[in-house]
């Protein structure tokens, strides 16, 4: 019987005796079932374009491990894209350590190696503790305890859910996370929706490139309408013009926040009236939260300032100005 | 309302023997019990069970107070040490968590301990007032039970408010408040109050209790039990909040002020505050969590000075405008106040903004004292 179909509550034990590396053993590449990803936690559709090439100049360096599943058929335990980069490579046999012994310790042994010689991806992170816990059902108070700090995590269950959620997204969002700049937990967000408006999402971000902040402010702005008004986010993004990041984010905001954007629109006008030279500084509290205006100036000469001072004195009577305070 | 019926007890052992939890097992006898060292071995407990906050609020916790029970109330001093109108006001922290559920609920996003806890240790809280009304006689001290929990939501229960009420009535210079979203006065009516407990109800209007305010009482039976009070002789008062926006809210507030002020009897509402919606960003993302039916976190909310949510100002501004406008036509003395503004949203409302704290606590109690 195999452990997985037991669905056995594993522990994790103690760890296994550590590889001799005098014992290399040269396998055969065809004997190894590259896609059982039994113990991967690398997406197999991340970049080896890299690897490859180091491969290429130098070899592999670093022996992987395998594990002998039935007449010279092996599985990879650890090396999963070295042994891609060997195969891209035309390699025929390669230097294996062979691995045996208790399928939770071959993992986390791969899972130590991993974490010890490399920054893993978040992804990378997201799928270790997903297998850890569904596939090799450890305990997730010990997944927290042991192995969420080996990732380099907080111990805690807010992380291990979060990556957790992060293990199910859907492909097409982990690659806007790796490939697009996309923030995990904008992606999180963009998972409640359905295929289309995903699809619609990512093509807008794809097109916009917009920075963290400006992803969150879109994401927040279309989840918000969606919730608020039943719309679906293609249609939100059906009639914006996707080559211009302020102009959709103007739009969406002045739907979400109609009576500010009205408001704020009446105060750029009124300081439009005002004329106000370019070296005075003007601003109104955000979002109107406050009684005072900032207002500042440099100058380069007692001149200037007795020039500005009068400016500053035509400003201060001008009836715009006081409509101005009366918005605050 | 349904009545509260927790699924476990847990009682530190320091408490047993209390009155509040001899009151607690007799009213009920038929749920398991554990007698706990302390409210830590919980802690323990909750990190490994990952209660929900929904979950949670079926265990109650009978515990010690090991802390003060009467504090400041936070509300004056806000957020990121942003100064809003402060009323003096004093809270007894003597329980923590609310089975009841509504959705704008700040609990959710406050509590670090999520079970539903009972300090049962009354003798000391009485003690602790004892000494801090009798160090300053010459200062009204306003104090109220309901800010970490509803102050009668497990009176049932607990008969916490007998003991409290009894204690108030002896205080020459301290006045309690009891404020609450239920109609549990069952245990006030017979007591001798002399005037010195004031029972408060949080309301809004039938549309929003029945959508964001679960497992409270209706608005109409928080209304006859506030009847009931008056007519036991105890002043009442009502807190409009959180003020929620919503198409056609003027019609459905207006109707609310004006069925309290027809179904009382004159000069029996002590105070009216108005607090409009508001919510730190952390607690919009539990109320989408958790009610994602609730449209409350979809109002025009822009970031304040203190970092929390609230409706744009001009939109507060008007809100509170006219609630005073429609009390004022029901009881043009009745005593108004804003929870948790600042100086300049009291100027736009009433004109002028309190010059202290105490002529702020006075104008608020002018009704009682």
């Amino acid at each position: 019987m195999s452990f997985f179909a037991e669905g056995c509550f594993a522990v994790v034990k103690g760890p296994m005796p550590p590889p001799d590396f005098r014992c290399l053993t040269v396998v055969c590449l065809d004997r190894i079932d590259l896609n059982d990803q039994t113990f991967a936690i690398t997406p197999d559709w991340f970049s080896i374009e890299a690897l490859t090439a180091a491969v290429r100049r130098v070899g592999l360096l670093c022996p992987p491990r395998i594990e002998c599943v039935g007449s010279e058929r092996y599985r990879v335990v650890c090396g999963f894209r070295r042994l891609r980069a060997a195969s891209r490579l035309g390699a025929s046999n390669v230097e294996c350590l062979v691995r045996s012994g208790d399928p939770v310790q071959l993992f986390v042994e791969a899972l130590y190696d991993n974490a010890s010689s490399r920054p893993l991806h978040l992804l990378e992170k997201a799928n270790a503790v997903w297998k850890l816990t569904q596939l090799f059902s450890i305990a997730q108070r010990e997944v927290i305890g042991e192995f969420l700090p080996v990732l380099g995590v907080k111990p805690n269950r807010f992380e291990m859910n979060r990556l957790l959620n992060v293990a199910k997204l859907p492909r097409v969002l982990q690659e806007a996370i790796v490939l697009e700049g996309v923030q995990p937990e904008i992606a999180l967000g963009v998972a409640g929706w359905n295929h289309d408006e995903q699809a619609a999402y990512l093509q807008a971000t794809h097109a916009l490139r917009p920075g963290f902040s400006r992803q969150k402010e879109l994401f927040t702005l279309l989840d918000e309408l969606r919730a608020r008004d039943g719309e679906s986010i293609v249609r939100l993004l059906s009639g914006s013009d996707t080559g211009n990041l302020d102009g959709l984010l103007q739009n969406l905001r002045s739907r979400r926040l109609p009576k500010v954007s009205e408001y704020e629109r009446l105060y750029q006008e009124r300081k439009a009236r005002l004329r106000l030279p370019p070296e005075i500084q003007f601003n109104p509290p955000p979002f109107f939260e406050g009684e005072k205006i900032q207002i500042g100036f440099a100058v380069r000469s007692p001149a200037e300032l007795h020039a500005l001072a009068g400016r500053l004195q035509q400003m201060a009577d001008r009836p715009e100005l006081a409509e101005i305070f009366g918005m605050l | 309302m349904k009545p509260y019926r927790p699924h476990k007890l847990f009682i530190e052992s320091s408490v047993a023997d209390t009155e509040v939890a001899r009151n607690v097992l007799a009213s009920l006898p038929d749920i398991p019990v554990e007698m706990i060292d302390s409210a830590d071995d919980l802690l323990t407990f909750a990190k490994h069970q990952a209660p929900t906050l929904s979950r949670a609020k079926k265990y109650l916790l009978l515990a010690e107070q090991r802390g003060k029970f009467l504090k400041h109330c936070p509300g004056g001093k806000g957020r990121l040490g942003i100064q809003n109108v402060c009323c003096n006001y004093l809270v007894i922290n003597y329980a923590a968590n609310c089975h009841m559920d509504c959705s704008y609920c700040y609990l959710q996003s406050y509590l670090n301990f999520p079970y539903l806890t009972i300090y049962a240790n009354h003798f000391d809280l009485l003690s602790e007032l004892e000494l801090a009304f009798s160090a300053d006689r010459a200062r009204c001290f306003r104090v109220g039970t309901g800010e970490l929990a509803d102050s009668l939501a497990l009176d049932p229960l607990t008969h916490y408010s007998v003991p409290l009420v009894k204690f108030f009535a002896s205080q020459p210079n301290a006045v309690l408040e009891l404020k609450t979203k239920t109609d549990r006065v069952e245990n006030l009516l017979g007591i001798e109050h002399r005037g010195r407990t004031v029972l408060a109800w949080s309301v809004n209007p039938p549309s929003i209790q029945s959508t964001d305010e679960h497992k409270t009482a209706s608005l109409r039976d928080r209304l006859n039990a506030a009847k009931g009070c008056a007519e036991a002789g105890y002043p009442v008062a009502f807190h409009f909040d959180p003020i929620v926006q919503f198409p056609g809210w003027e019609t459905e507030y207006r109707t609310v002020v004006r069925q309290i002020f027809h179904l009382l009897p004159a000069n029996a509402t002590a105070w009216i505050s108005l607090g409009a919606l508001r919510m730190t960003y952390a607690l919009k993302q539990v109320i989408r969590r958790r009610f994602p039916k609730s449209l409350l976190p979809f109002g025009e909310f822009v970031p304040g000075e203190d970092g929390k949510l609230r409706y744009f100002k001009p939109v507060r501004v008007s809100i509170y405008r006219q609630m005073k406008e429609w009390i004022r036509e029901c009881d043009p003395d009745v005593p108004i106040y804003l929870c948790m503004e600042k100086p300049d949203v009291w100027v736009k409302v009433f004109g002028r903004s309190p010059a202290d704290e105490p002529e702020l606590e006075r104008e608020i109690c002018r009704r009682v004292w």
